[in-house]
């Protein structure tokens, strides 16, 4: 792999094997949100993370849990609060209950697309249709932030 | 060919006479589960010293080949699957009065019960929604009450806590299909208007029940606990049933059959068997002691790993890897990373597997897809009811215990630990930390660790990764 740092402190990184994502996402994400981003590096995995971000659900890998929307209540057993309330996707451990890592949605927008990046390196062929489904998942992430902002704005005090 | 039979101290036919002695495993040689006959060639010399430590599993030669005929199959009427099921079970029976050893016996009695199950396409635990047709009539019995019941004029609505309706804690109502609690004030259904049927589906209950509780039957001596006629006698009195309910209190002690009463709304003995609450509860139901069995781990496995002054403790991993944490309200299940624990979890929870993809390379691991199923009493905004309702999309690493046996499993995650630590990934002082390992065939594994300081370390779950 070849790795540079620049002067902005931008890491300039060459995706040869699957590996290179995980150093990657090692050093560009907190623990959790780097060990989904890992899974983004196979491609069985790419559509079906981008599918479960689509539908407004999230997904796991081995009980490493990516939660948005809906997902978020059952993780809390929370149901007072409406869906919207939660401007985050959610990143947990199912054998951990007490840790989490949160993500802002526009944030995690950043984090589809550069998920997406580093997938057309490595999968050069596959660029169109991992783009098509970045396209679907970030439309459904964007749709929850706005309705986010809506309920924000409705209920300034929360 | 020669056999060996791996942790079985008890004489076989014919080996009678000749004294029991340590031996040790030859590469090429195979080894055979006796319950399932599944081959396994040694590809090592295994001795004592392989395993770095002392262990007691004692092998003998045996010069019977076990032949496994293929899974049990019932026919898939109520009736029929509980007359098959008796036959079974009297099989089972035969072969404890022969001397089989209660290893076996429970391996077989799981698969009894996992083929009735199947056949009747019924869970392994009743929620308090049903599933489909086969469940909503088991339940129904299981209370006394004809099918479609919760249909008839005069039966309401009432408003009461299922579970503890289904219970019985509250007699004079049940719970239908749907879930909900109905009450009939002036129908007599406890005695009268019960079809041949539904008498059927009511044996099927009792079975289910007598197979999951035939561990505790067994008592922990294996001696002549078992009395001859025993079927027929308790098949032929129905009283009521017990059958754990997803979410109700769970069976915590054994040896209860007959009326509810005390405890968890449980009756516990007041001698013998199962009379001790302190006592370690034993298995609840036949498929659990399946599973155990069949991906068993080797004895000791608790022991801390030691590199370089780096102690692991893995013990709650291999707990999490080959037994699983149970499946939760929102249908998700945790660990559990063997086949026959996944298929448990998935018939458990009613989960949809979306697929399954072999490794590259490794034979006997596999990524499963699935979509778990919200259980009863899952909500929605608003405490909507989401009970059955499909959940966000899992997969699941597992590996089938009979083609990549437990032992070769855990030298795996050994190899890969001392790997992965070795790495430059790896941070001694982190707290918590996630890191790959590779096994001397390059087998990729996946840890999650949390470090206590003082070179003590937890490996708190580990699983493969293609």
């Amino acid at each position: 792999m070849a790795m540079e740092a620049t002067l902005l402190g931008v890491i300039i990184m060459s995706f040869r094997t699957e590996d290179d994502i995980e150093e990657y996402a090692g050093i560009t994400y907190k623990m959790m949100a780097a060990d989904i981003f890992e899974t983004f590096g196979r491609p069985v995995n790419y559509y079906f993370n981008m599918k479960g971000i689509g539908d407004g659900l999230g997904f796991g890998h081995n009980g490493v849990e990516l939660s948005i929307g809906i997902s978020i209540l059952d993780d809390y057993e929370d149901y007072t609060k409406p869906i919207e309330a939660y401007g985050f996707a959610r990143f947990s451990y199912t054998w951990e209950e007490d840790m989490e890592e949160r993500m802002p949605l526009p944030d995690f927008v950043l984090f589809l697309k550069d998920a997406c990046r580093v997938f057309c390196e490595l999968h050069p062929e596959e660029t169109e249709k991992a783009q098509a489904a970045l396209a679907k998942a970030v439309a459904t992430v964007e749709k929850m932030q706005a309705a986010h902002l809506e309920w924000k704005k409705a209920h300034p005090e929360a | 060919m020669a056999i060996y039979l791996r942790g079985l101290s008890y004489e076989v036919k014919g080996m009678r006479d000749v004294a029991p002695s340590p031996l040790v495993l030859k590469a090429g040689s195979h080894v055979v589960d006796v319950a399932f006959g599944a081959q396994t060639p040694t590809t090592l010399n295994l001795t004592d010293a392989e395993f770095g430590d002392e262990y007691y599993e004692q092998l003998y030669i045996v010069d019977t080949p076990a032949q496994y005929d293929g899974p049990l199959k019932f026919p898939s009427t109520a009736k029929g699957s509980v007359r098959a099921a008796g036959k079974a079970v009297n099989g089972i029976h035969a072969a404890k009065k022969a001397g089989v050893p209660g290893d076996a016996l429970v391996d077989m009695l799981g698969e009894v019960d996992l083929a009735m199950r199947a056949t009747l396409g019924v869970y392994e635990d009743l929620s308090l929604t049903a599933r489909n047709d086969a469940e909503a009539r088991l339940m129904l019995a299981m209370q006394g009450c004809p099918a479609n019941y919760h249909k008839h004029p005069g039966v309401h609505q009432i408003y009461e806590n299922a579970e503890s309706v289904f219970s019985g804690v509250a007699p004079g109502t049940f719970v239908g299909p749907d879930g909900l609690c109905y009450g009939a004030p002036y129908v007599a259904r406890w005695r009268e208007g019960i079809s041949a049927e539904t008498r059927d589906w009511m044996s099927v209950a009792k079975m289910l029940e007598l197979i999951s509780g035939w561990s505790v039957y067994m008592g922990p001596s294996g001696g002549d606990s078992g009395p001859a006629g025993w079927l027929e006698r308790t098949l032929g009195a129905i009283g009521d049933m017990i059958v754990s309910t997803a979410h109700a209190q769970g069976r915590r002690l054994g040896g209860s059959r007959g009326q509810f009463a005390r405890r968890g709304g449980l009756k516990t003995p007041k001698r013998g068997a199962g009379s001790n609450p302190r006592r370690r509860p034993v298995g609840r139901n036949g498929s659990r002691a399946h599973t155990q069995t069949h991906s068993r781990r080797p004895v000791k496995s608790n022991r801390k790993i030691k590199f370089r002054g780096a102690k692991f403790s893995s013990k709650d991993a291999h707990n999490h890897f080959f037994n699983g944490e149970g499946v939760r309200t929102n249908g998700t299940f945790n660990g559990g990373h063997t086949t026959t624990t996944y298929a448990r979890d998935v018939a458990a929870s009613g989960a949809r597997p979306l697929g399954s993809a072999p490794h590259p390379r490794v034979r006997g691991v596999y990524e499963n897809r699935y979509q778990p199923r919200k259980q009863a009493g899952s909500q929605g905004p608003g405490g909507v009811r989401m009970g059955g309702r499909f959940g966000k999309a899992e997969t699941k690493t597992v590996v089938d215990t009979a083609i990549r046996s437990a032992r070769q499993v855990m030298r795996d995650m050994k190899q890969a630990l001392r790997n992965g630590m070795m790495r430059p990934k790896f941070q001694p002082n982190a707290p918590y930390q996630t890191f790959n390992g590779y096994t001397k065939s390059g087998v990729k594994i996946k840890f999650h660790v949390s470090g206590h300081g003082n070179g003590s370390y937890t490996v708190r779950s580990y699983y493969y990764v293609f």
